[in-house]
């Protein structure tokens, strides 16, 4: 296998990456053609070995019954690979980058139809800014996609 | 244009305002559906970015439709509350006779697409328009079928309800109690004017009529402008791509369950868990629905805060539960039967307890209800369905427990 | 002698626009010269800003050939020529572009106030009174009329009873479409605080009336929440002064765009016939005009004025400076707001923006905003910062970050400025892209303003105590951001002396040159100022037609 992630062994590497993302995430339903596009994004930045390493590690954990809990020791856990992990959380959500770890403000956006997809504002039940969030009045009212672990009053 | 006949007996135009009731009722209904089909995310394919951008804005211009129609509808009960009659809640189940109403276009519950805002555009199009062919050519362009344009509108109905109020005597006519009359400071309905008079009769009828078919001046922020422009834009972004498809592919005139009171032509959804989801639907709008009629019949000297109260959660079934469940509805399988199709809620309104006119005992039958339905969404939540119905779950747990 | 045109408009944004639709209805032959572009289409300007790091006021709007010819302080940082930091800083911008500044604007419409007309009338007299605040020439009833058309004109949504008759304004007319719906965070709030005071006066949350459709009006959609309105709306709900340009045109109105005006001439009996402009590719053309109508926001106005030498005998050109200090202030509130929902902002307190306090100090107006800490870079912050240092991923993250997101809460305050002579605009020694000079900005708020504002942070403190908010950032004490109302500068005034219009908006020295937009507001209240631009632009309108010998009826439609 090549240094890095060529293209022909992006087949498997891409499901990794998702399936990666999606514990990383929370969220269960992630595009694959997204899931391309932002392992391209990674792979172009000084962010490519780090992944590479995350790649490597999960993919020797993938069968194990607590997943879930090796990810977030021997993954998350590691400070190194952190600033990596949380930029895979970061496109997933808002599309966005980081291009530099110093000045966190600042951010690189990639195609509009990544940022109109971002995952992270479902989470706080809203709507990415730009898009609709439906009919008029709506903010009247709690949304619809108030997650259900939120416990009333609290 | 001058109405058709003439209306000069209270029961009359009683008639025709229980007709107008049920049209406006069905109506809505049948935009709402057409809303709930609009897809949301990039992610259920068949929209770029832009064209996501497009298919949200024509789902709050359908939604805001869908809401005036609800106004029209709550105007339609203070008309004939003032003259002594009752709220009318019934309507035919999906699909509805086209015989039935003289507007001679059937209402139906579609997806979204040219076949449906063709109907929308019938239903709401000006009595005397201008550009009728214009109008003929723009509607044969949205279908292939080369089915015959027959025109007949919701408008000359109003029409002939105007008449009525204006042919009968005054005082006579008006034996309503004005404490019955529904105002925007009980119930959030924006627009929603009092009927004490002739005068403000005749308002709320025009009210209901420029909404609906603008005037001659304004067209374009009528419900027929709006239809007319969506419809434009549709056609026109179908010319340009292929691929575009802003629908989901929601089933036609769906039934929760084969029963009495669903036309014997409704199509019972197969899947049993979309099946129970369309149950509550029906359930809850059925609920919702005899609140809402309760409400505008009900008296309310001296106890306006509790109505108010009543009314506020009334209203808010609508956005919170049926809205969340009618879209999620849209994303569960149909059924074997309907290879590829998603369910949709069939809004059916069947065999019911009705709400007696104690308030003490109205709201108790309500809270009992409301918090039976809330058990049944509890165990919804559980199962594997889409996030909207989780949603709604949640928040009919919620009203009932604030009830 | 024949001129080119009846009236030559200067600047394309909502006095312009407006003015230029009325008269062409009328008849008038009228140009409007922009010096900006016009903008692509909306879907394009969407597109831009979504993929556009920051999420500027300008990110929509980037045309680097206008960004050059035409520049404004939102295309380049560097525009105003003004002391650097620690000197008090001017921090307000504006767009050069076809329909102008509304194209980011927030939608608010409040009217001024009664005493907002007549402040040295009515709170002068002590030796806290700033010299220069003074009264206009008009009274709030000679402009509620145009209010009310205005309200008309753009689209405005509000809550009539809960507006007529505030602080004595009262509405002749109700609202064009009934209000903007308060936001689930308003109501929470308003819960709360209604009926409690602060320092004698009463919390009372209203909606704030918005030229933002609350149902189809206008031939535009009904807004869906789609939360940008600054700085732009996707769909058109919220008005922008595209909408009255596409009128003046249709009414027969010319447009050229891309001309930059350089110089208007006085002919030898102080009238105003000849507007000398570049065009992008440095060709010098004249065009002349029976009127000339000089719109172009309340920088470029005195600065087109100085660098033609003229309406400025009495050295009131560029003075009197304003804006509104404006602060925003953090909290967390006990349960989830959900910000980021519907438009920035949808409801305010009112009760802080008269009263005898403003013999002594400004007054203000507060806003609820839905838009959470996403100033302080919410949510992208808050995301980093729990997986980096919180160590949070999957379900733990989303319910962190919900849990915590979702009961941000950002509160702001909009103080007035009172005017003051020193406070300026004059021509930089710096030039543009196009050889012009650059505005030389000289601004430093009065105490009167500065007292306002610390009373202002100390009520949005109580707001928070209130409401049980946790994690209360007050900022820095005098510390303000522009509010984006850019006024004063060619006030309006009954004495040539002080002042550089009269009360009708025509300058005191060239009968044929009138001055629209908030350049001619000799004081500025608390509210944002466009509704009282497009009133008084209606209004001049009016007069400027009377003077041609044309009348504002509507042509009566076929």
């Amino acid at each position: 296998m090549s240094e890095t992630l060529s293209t022909a062994a992006l087949g498997s590497v891409l499901q990794d990456f998702l399936a990666l993302s999606r514990i990383l995430t929370g969220v269960e339903n992630l595009e694959e053609e997204l899931g391309r596009q932002y392992l391209d994004r990674l792979t172009s930045t000084p962010y490519e070995p780090f992944l590479r390493q995350i790649l490597e590690r999960f993919q020797k954990m993938r069968d194990d019954e607590t997943l879930a809990d090796r990810v977030k020791q021997q993954i998350l856990g590691e400070d190194t690979l952190r600033p990596t992990v949380c930029q895979v959380i970061l496109l997933w959500y808002t599309s966005a980058m980081q291009d530099n770890l110093d000045t966190p403000g600042v951010l690189r956006y990639g195609t509009q139809e990544e940022y109109f997809s971002g995952v992270g504002w479902a989470v706080i039940g809203a709507h990415a800014p730009g898009l609709s969030g439906g009919y008029f009045g709506h903010w009247r009212y709690r949304p619809d996609n108030e997650p259900l672990e939120a416990v009333d009053g609290a | 244009m001058k109405p058709s006949r003439t209306v000069d007996t209270r029961t009359d135009l009683l008639k025709l305002l229980c007709e107008a009731a049920e049209l406006e009722h069905g109506i809505a209904c049948s935009y709402l559906y057409a809303a709930f089909s609009l897809k949301r995310d990039m992610a259920e394919g068949g929209m770029t970015w832009e064209e996501q951008q497009k298919v949200r804005r024509w789902a709050a211009q359908i939604y805001f439709v869908a809401s005036q129609e609800m106004l029209h509808l709550a105007l339609v009960w203070n008309l004939t509350t003032a003259i002594g009659g009752t709220p009318y809640y019934f309507r035919p189940n999906f699909p509805q006779n086209s015989k039935y109403y003289p507007i001679k276009v059937p209402i139906e519950l579609e997806p979204f697409g040219p076949r449906s805002l063709r109907r929308f555009i019938l239903y709401e199009h000006p009595q005397n328009i201008a550009q009728e062919s214009a109008l003929k050519s723009l509607l044969r362009s949205a279908v292939e079928d080369g089915e015959e344009i027959e025109f007949g509108s919701v408008g000359e109905l109003y029409g002939l309800i105007e008449s009525g109020f204006r042919s009968i005597d005054e005082k006579e006519l008006f034996i309503g109690s004005p404490t019955q009359q529904m105002t925007k400071d009980l119930v959030h309905f924006p627009g929603l004017l009092p009927v004490l008079d002739r005068t403000s009769a005749i308002q709320a009828i025009h009210e209901i009529t420029e909404q609906g078919e603008g005037t001659a001046k304004d067209r374009e922020d009528s419900h027929y402008g709006a239809f007319v422009a969506i419809l434009k834009e549709l056609l026109d972004s179908r010319e340009r791509g292929s691929g575009f498809s802003p629908a989901r592919p929601a089933m036609q005139n769906p039934s929760a369950r084969l029963e009495r009171g669903y036309g014997a032509d409704a199509n019972p959804i197969g899947e049993p868990l979309a099946q129970q989801v369309a149950g509550l639907f029906d359930s809850v709008y059925s609920l919702m629905l005899r609140m809402l009629a309760w409400s505008f019949e009900f008296d309310s000297v001296g106890v306006e805060e509790q109505l108010k109260k009543f009314c506020s959660v009334t209203i808010d079934l609508m956005p919170r539960v049926l809205l969340p469940l009618g879209e999620g509805l849209m994303l569960m399988p149909a059924g074997e039967k309907y290879p590829g199709k998603t369910a949709g809620p069939g809004f059916g309104l069947t065999r019911h307890v009705m709400l007696p006119p104690s308030a003490e005992n109205a709201r108790q039958l309500c809270r009992e209800r409301i918090k039976e339905l809330a058990a049944l969404a509890a165990d919804l939540v559980q199962r594997s369905v889409p996030e909207p119905v989780k949603g709604a779950c949640r928040h009919l747990g919620e009203i009932a427990r604030n009830f | 002698m024949e001129r080119d045109y009846d009236v030559v408009v200067v600047g394309a944004g909502i006095a312009g626009a407006m003015a230029a639709y009325r008269l062409a209805e009328a008849g008038a032959r009228v140009l409007l010269l922009e010096a900006g572009n016009r903008n692509p289409s909306r879907a394009q300007m969407v597109g831009s800003y979504a993929t556009a790091s920051p999420k500027t006021l300008h990110s929509p709007y980037v045309q680097v050939e206008s960004d050059t010819k035409a520049p404004s302080p939102d295309s380049s940082s560097t525009y105003y020529d003004q002391p650097p930091a620690p000197h008090t800083q001017y921090k307000s911008t504006y767009e050069r572009r076809t329909g102008g500044s509304t194209w980011h604007w927030l939608g608010h419409t409040p009217r001024m106030l009664r005493s907002d007309f007549k402040m040295r009338s009515q709170y002068g007299g002590s030796p806290d009174f700033p010299p220069d605040l003074v009264d206009w020439p008009i009274t709030y009833d000679d402009l509620e009329p145009w209010y009310c058309e205005a309200e008309k004109e753009m689209g405005v949504a509000g809550a009539h009873e809960e507006w007529d008759g505030l602080f004595d304004s009262p509405r002749s007319k109700p609202f064009p479409m009934s209000m903007i719906w308060p936001s689930y965070s308003d109501t929470w709030i308003a819960e709360r605080i209604n009926g409690r005071s602060f320092e004698g006066l009463e919390y009372r949350v209203r909606s704030t009336p918005s030229a933002r459709n609350s149902e189809l009006y206008d031939g535009r959609p009904p807004c869906a929440g789609n939360s940008i309105c600054v700085p732009l709306c996707p769909i058109g709900a919220k008005y922008d002064a595209s909408v009255h340009v596409r009128k003046a045109t249709t009414a027969g109105a010319s447009l050229w765009e891309q001309c930059v005006v350089t110089k208007l001439d006085k002919d030898a009996d102080g009238s105003v016939h000849t507007v000398n402009f570049l065009t992008y590719g440095g060709a010098r053309k004249t065009v002349t005009a029976e009127v000339v109508v000089v719109a172009a926001h309340a920088i470029e106005t005195p600065k087109l004025l100085l660098m033609s030498g003229l309406a400025n005998k009495n050295d009131q050109v560029g003075r009197n400076l304003m804006d509104h200090l404006s602060k925003s202030t953090f909290g967390i509130a006990p349960e989830p707001l959900f910000p980021f929902r519907g438009p920035p902002s949808t409801s305010g307190i009112e009760s802080f923006r008269d009263g005898d306090f403003r013999r002594v100090r400004a007054g203000f107006r507060v806003s609820l905003n839905n838009d959470g800490w996403s100033r302080k870079g919410a949510p992208y912050t808050e995301i980093i910062d729990f997986v980096t240092n919180k160590k949070r991923i999957g379900a733990d993250l989303r319910e962190a970050l919900f849990a915590r997101v979702t009961k941000q809460l950002r509160l702001s305050c909009s103080v007035e400025v009172a005017p003051d002579q020193n406070n300026r605009v004059e021509l930089s020694g710096q030039t543009d892209g196009l050889g012009l000079p650059r505005p030389k900005v000289t601004f430093t708020p009065p105490d009167y303003s500065f007292k306002g504002l610390a009373q202002a942070t100390r009520t949005l403190g109580d707001i928070f105590n209130l409401i049980g908010a946790k994690e209360v950032d007050l900022g820095v004490d005098n510390a303000y951001d522009g509010a984006g109302h850019i006024m004063g500068t060619c006030r309006m005034g009954g004495s040539p002396e002080n002042s550089v219009v009269d009360a009708e908006c025509r300058t005191h020295e060239h009968r044929n040159v009138f001055i629209l937009g908030s350049s001619v507001f000799p004081t500025v209240g608390s509210p944002n100022p466009t509704l009282t631009i497009a009133a008084l632009a209606l209004r001049a309108a009016k007069d400027i037609a009377t003077q041609l010998g044309v009348t504002t009826q509507r042509k009566v439609s076929a």
